[in-house]
């Protein structure tokens, strides 16, 4: 029985029976995370269509930051190694 | 997006992870190969008791020579707690070769500002090779934790000029600890 | 969370983090006296005596303590059934601690000023090494637990993915096998005999090598919980989604191959093993870059996600709009920036020649302190502040104090490697207790040796508020209904092939790799018959 629309898959086998047991219940609050007592700290439930929807998107915006990182990270090696490490000299 | 686009992105990611990694990888194996680039790796053993009885780490080959070729050697002996000789002098633009060894403990060597860099275990003769460009004076740390008085473990390279290397008739030179 | 479980999983949790305030405050002390600065008790004997506590209570103890109690909980909370043997892991918890004690005291009354890495042939006294033997032994009754915990849930569940955080713990599990195996040859055949006076020398080509197979892969035994975090709690905590339940299998599988036969790449300055193996290695050590860059694709798309669904827009916009306020996301984005730098002095570590250039310098140090104090430690802050109200019902009163303990880390751990990375590139050897400031090349390194030491003080006051926040701020109203709840894939499996289920193809592949990274150049020892070391006592 799902209740609202929404579609949950659970990661965990705990959250997957938590959710059987409280969806029998007619409940269907699934067991939030939480870091502190005040709502607004507590992880938000996600609707799958919302998914759906940003996943026409994502994860152009990863990819970029992504390879942005890495880029720097080559070009720093690449300047480390042949404007400090050349320079210094051979070693064998 | 399914699991098969979700993979297919992953995928694509790592062709790029690929293709930088193999770019440091490239840089690394074709420089190391064409400069003749390598950690010194010369897998050379000797008797850490008799060092100061015989062979070329007794006390009087110690320091830097000049072979019939021109290019230079220096022995160099790491003990609890400090390098013997404290000073070396070697002239800048020739080949050098140095090498270390230990009587009692690990050890290790560096020369600021250059890539020489060794461990020094009783055993086995480090030896590591370069040509320093300019000169200077450098200094020389022991940099593996070897006793209490490891800290106290520093000595000197001096590189000289091409004019001023004056190695007497044995080919030999030597310097003082400055400080 | 029941109590019984609860109560196990902390005992472990105050044992690692009791180490880390100790061992925080003695880092902040080592600061000064390396400084221009002098320190109270500024000698070089009690310099060595607090760098090998700091070692080992940050390397050993910490980190070993911590992956035990997060292992058992994840084990509980995934699996949802109870540990194989509480029995069996409070034995491994109490073995553990007279370890710790035994090391410690040791350590303190000056008997095994040693280091943590004790590279014979200096030696200290037997019960340092037997005391960390103990900590392994009660660590491998752990990895014992996991594996059985694993067995025993999929035979009820024929078929069934094994829950990603599980199976990341278990794998770590097997890691720490193998890791181990080195260096416990290493204590066992070598080292305790030597310290026990049975046997006067020593090859100290074969004890370097046998460590170096765990000195890698111990790095990675430290690091998986953090990575664990990433996949499984940080999408939840930013309210998204994992973006791939395989890729999170995939990394955890590579982390298992490729940090054991890449050890050697800590020998690359060393006299007793030639540049083919070397080389070999090093080319391995490239390939273990790979899954940390995967994950980090992964869990930037997994925050992407949520930073959309709250509203983002735009290539880089979401990333504003990522809940910022929430200590696990905080601690995520700022162990990437330190992940970022970290890295990045490791790859001219892993640089073959060009390790010549950093080796056994303060470059290093700031590498590590950065990679593993920095990044993995703020995540080990973060996981416990994340499951602290599963454990004990009570949530925090407010997150803010959780946050600023957070930030001071990250501003502290930076502040303080910045300019251990400048002066390990000029020459400044790690492990000296001070330097002379009046030689004339090293003078100007006293304001950059100043800059470390605010940088530790820093690190020094956030690990004290983060004991305090465990301490008194999770003291919110108490809750019943409080449950860990991991992150969801986007799409969770439901059938996975055997081999991103299970670990006995890797194993053999493990072998595999073993045999041929290590092989020849452990063997040679017994070949060419190198003339051993007098063992000289610290
Ligand atoms: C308050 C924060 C910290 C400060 C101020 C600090 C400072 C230091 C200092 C000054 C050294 C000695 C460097 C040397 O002589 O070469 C050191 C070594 C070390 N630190 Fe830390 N540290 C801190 C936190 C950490 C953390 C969180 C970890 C890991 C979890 C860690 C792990 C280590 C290790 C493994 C060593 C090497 C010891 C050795 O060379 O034998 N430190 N630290
Ligand atoms: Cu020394
Ligand atoms: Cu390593």
């Amino acid at each position: 029985m799902r209740i609202c629309g929404l579609r949950r898959e659970s990661a965990s086998i705990a959250a997957l029976e938590w959710d059987e047991r409280n969806s029998e219940n007619g409940m269907s609050t699934y067991p939030e995370p939480s870091a502190a007592a005040r709502p607004q700290d507590v992880a938000d439930d996600v609707r799958e269509d919302d998914l759906q929807h940003v996943l026409q998107v994502v994860p152009r915006g990863a990819f970029a930051l992504c390879a942005i990182a890495v880029a720097l990270l080559i070009i720093f090696w690449l300047t480390i190694y042949f404007g400090i490490f050349l320079p210094r000299g051979p070693v064998s | 997006m399914n699991e098969q686009e979700i993979l297919r992105t992953e995928l694509r990611w790592a062709l790029i992870v690929a293709g930088a990694v193999g770019i440091i990888v490239a840089v690394i194996v074709v420089s190391s190969a064409a400069m003749v680039l390598h950690p010194p790796s010369n897998v050379e053993t000797i008797d850490p008791t008799t060092l100061h009885l015989e062979g070329e780490f007794v006390e009087n080959n110690l320091g830097s020579v000049e072979n019939p070729d021109g290019t230079i050697t220096a022995r160099i002996l790491a003990t609890q707690f400090m390098f013997v000789p404290r000073c070396v002098v070697v002239p800048a633009g020739r080949r050098v070769t140095f090498r270390l060894t230990s009587p009692d403990v690990i050890h290790g060597m560096l020369i600021d500002g250059t890539n020489v860099n060794t461990m020094v275990m009783p055993g086995y003769v480090a030896q590591v090779n370069t040509t320093f460009p300019e000169p200077g004076d450098r200094f020389v740390p022991c940099h593996e934790y070897c006793g209490l008085g490891h800290g106290g473990m520093w000595s000197m390279i001096r590189v000289v000029p091409e004019s001023e290397w004056k190695p007497d008739a044995d080919g030999r030179m030597s310097c003082e600890f400055p400080y | 969370m029941n109590s019984p479980t609860s109560r196990l999983v902390r005992a472990h949790l105050w044992v690692a983090f009791a180490a880390f305030a100790v061992a925080a405050l003695m880092g902040a002390a080592q600061m000064l006296v390396r400084s221009e600065l002098t320190a109270p008790a500024e000698r070089p004997e009690t310099y060595f005596i607090s760098v090998t506590a700091h070692g080992t209570l940050m390397a050993y103890v910490l980190p070993t303590l911590f992956i035990m109690g997060f292992g058992y909980f994840v084990a509980v909370t995934a699996l949802n059934r109870e540990l194989p043997s509480m029995k069996a892991a409070w034995i491994a918890y109490w073995i553990a601690v007279v370890g710790i004690a035994m090391a410690a005291v040791t350590v303190f009354l000056g008997k095994a000023t040693v280091l943590y890495t004790f590279y014979p042939p200096l030696t200290g006294s037997v019960f340092y090494y037997l005391g960390l033997v103990l900590v392994v032994v009660g660590s491998w009754i752990w990895c014992v637990q996991m594996l059985l915990a694993m067995r025993n849930w999929k035979r009820e569940h024929p078929g069934v993915p094994v829950p990603l955080a599980m199976f990341a713990t278990v794998a770590n599990a097997v890691l720490w096998l193998w890791t181990t195996v080195g260096v416990a040859a290493e204590l066992l055949f070598q080292v305790i005999p030597a310290a026990l006076g049975w046997k006067q020398t020593i090859d100290v080509g074969l004890s370097r090598t046998l460590f170096s197979w765990t000195l890698h892969a111990i790095v990675y035994f430290w690091l998986i919980p953090a990575y664990i975090a990433f996949y499984t709690m940080l999408p939840q905590a930013a309210g998204g989604r994992l973006y791939s339940d395989t890729m999170g299998r995939l990394a955890f599988i590579l982390f298992l191959l490729y940090s054991l036969p890449v050890g050697m790449h800590h020998l690359f300055m060393d006299p007793e093993h030639g540049s083919g193996f070397k080389f070999l290695q090093m080319m391995l050590t490239s390939l273990v870059t790979v899954p940390t860059l995967l994950t980090i694709f992964t869990i930037t798309a997994s925050l992407e996600i949520a930073g959309r669904l709250r509203g983002g827009t735009g290539l880089f916009g979401w990333i504003k709009k990522l809940p910022w306020d929430r200590p696990m996301v905080l601690a995520g984005g700022l162990a990437f920036v330190m992940l970022g730098f970290g890295g990045f002095g490791g790859l001219i570590n892993m640089s073959y020649g060009m390790n010549a250039m950093v080796h056994n310098t303060s470059w290093v140090t700031a590498h590590f302190h950065l990679i593993f104090g920095g990044s993995v430690v703020i995540m080990y802050f973060a996981i416990a502040y994340e499951i602290w109200p599963k454990l004990t019902g009570r949530p925090a009163w407010s997150v803010r104090p959780l946050r600023y303990q957070i930030w001071l880390w990250f501003i502290g751990t930076m502040t303080m490697t910045l300019p251990w990375h400048l002066l390990g590139l000029f020459g400044q050897p790690r492990r000296v207790s001070t330097f002379d400031y009046s030689f004339p090349q090293i003078a100007w390194w006293g304001p950059w040796t100043m800059m470390s030491v605010a940088g530790g003080a820093i690190m020094f006051l956030s690990a004290f508020y983060f004991v305090w926040n465990l301490a008194k701020v999770f003291r919110g109203e108490p809750r019943t209904d409080i449950h860990m709840t991991y992150a969801l894939a986007v799409h969770p499996p439901h059938r996975l092939p055997a081999a991103l289920n299970g670990f006995a193809l890797w194993n053999w592949l493990v072998l595999f790799l073993m045999v041929i990274a290590y092989a020849y150049p452990i063997l040679q020892f017994f070949i060419i018959d190198a003339p051993p070391a007098m063992i000289h006592r610290a």
